[in-house]
């Protein structure tokens, strides 16, 4: 096709957008060309400032990874630090949890109560049930450890005569 | 199979119809990614901010941000692709900080802030490799007014365009470091130079 490129077909030129058709035309065309080519020169000159801006000497680079380096064993460190402390505080938390003793707690208390007051009660009514009082159980029983002595001697008399 | 990720340069385009895979980068591989890429990272960045020190903090903070999340690289895009999106994005929130005002307690001003008449250190490098004293003069009218005519463009737009000029890359490879479709970065780049030839014609620029 020998039509000559419309500013949209030019300006698609430039950014290398053109189809391929198109772009055949712009190989054979002079006049095409020159005009694409002044879309590109201020591109380029443009492209090539910033380009040159950019050209650092390998001092440069080398100290930039040094820093990147260094930044990030920093980070790693401090989040090795925070975990440090997230470990600690994790630590003291399950500690207090540990050391922790809970009070009588308020159902334990009745039922500990009413086995107290159930045992009471069987000591006192068995005091009630004996003769003597709890104390007096000693002499009570050398009592009747004397009485049955005594009564032994007796019917072994009784069997001599 | 866990495939190893391409350290290669940006010319070796996007791994396209591969699976999307969270394959990782291993901590060995990081130095060298970092050797291969600085140079490219620090020219977008320095593009994008238009200032040295802003530009080289920001590269910095871009390989700290991929090493954190060098766990969850994928396969769809090679290396440099992936941190080129991480770097877009960093210039995006400077851009937005620095609106805010937060930014400029930190950094000095940018060269495009700097007095009228003064040269911007990127003409002033350009002016070294320059031997003819008009062409000098024409380069740096030229660059300098589609500096101009750059600033003036969104954000987005104006990612695209230095992705798509000064770093070269494919639509397709500028569409993965946006995240966005092919189509829209067509679009972008077809009103940023419809902006900036506006106004390089109003410049007298031809």
């Amino acid at each position: 096709m020998n039509i000559h490129l419309n500013p949209e077909e030019i300006a698609d030129a430039t950014l290398g957008l053109l189809e391929p058709e198109r772009a055949s035309h712009l190989q054979e065309c002079d006049e095409c060309r020159t005009r694409t080519d002044g879309y590109r020169a201020p591109l380029e000159q443009w492209r090539d400032a910033a380009r040159v801006a950019a050209v650092q000497t390998d001092s440069f680079w080398a100290r930039q990874r040094a820093v990147i380096s260094v930044r990030l064993h920093e980070r790693s460190f401090d989040r090795g630090i925070r975990f440090v402390w997230a470990g600690a505080v994790a630590a003291l938390v399950l500690a207090a949890a540990l050391s922790w003793s809970p009070g009588p707690t308020s159902p334990a208390t009745p039922q500990s109560s009413e086995v107290q007051d159930e045992q009471l009660l069987e000591n006192m009514q068995a005091a009630l049930e004996r003769e003597s009082p709890l104390a007096l159980q000693p002499a009570e029983v050398l009592t009747q450890e004397m009485s049955r002595a005594r009564n032994v001697s007796h019917r072994s008399r009784q069997g001599a005569r | 199979m866990r495939r190893k990720p391409s350290l290669a340069t940006a010319s070796t385009g996007l791994n396209v119809g591969t699976a999307t895979l969270a394959i990782g980068i291993s901590e060995d591989d990081f130095g060298e990614i970092v050797q291969l890429n600085q140079r490219r990272i620090y020219r977008l960045l320095l593009s994008m901010t238009r200032n040295p020190d802003t530009a080289e903090t920001l590269t910095q903070e871009c390989f700290l941000r991929a090493f954190e999340k060098r766990k969850s690289f994928r396969a769809e895009a090679n290396v440099s692709t992936w941190l080129y999106r991480i770097a877009v994005n960093l210039a995006r929130d400077h851009a937005r900080n620095r609106r805010q005002g937060f930014w400029k307690k930190l950094f000095q001003s940018t060269p495009a802030e700097t007095e009228e008449g003064e040269q911007t250190p990127e003409v002033e490098q350009l002016s070294d490799t320059r031997p003819s004293a008009e062409t000098i003069v024409l380069a740096r009218e030229a660059a300098g007014k589609v500096w101009e005519a750059l600033d003036t463009l969104p954000e987005q737009q104006r990612a695209v365009f230095i992705l798509r000029f000064i770093e070269e890359l494919s639509i397709e490879e500028v569409a993965a470091a946006t995240n966005l479709g092919a189509s829209t970065v067509k679009t972008h780049l077809r009103r940023g130079l419809q902006k900036i030839r506006k106004q390089l014609e109003l410049e007298g620029v031809k």
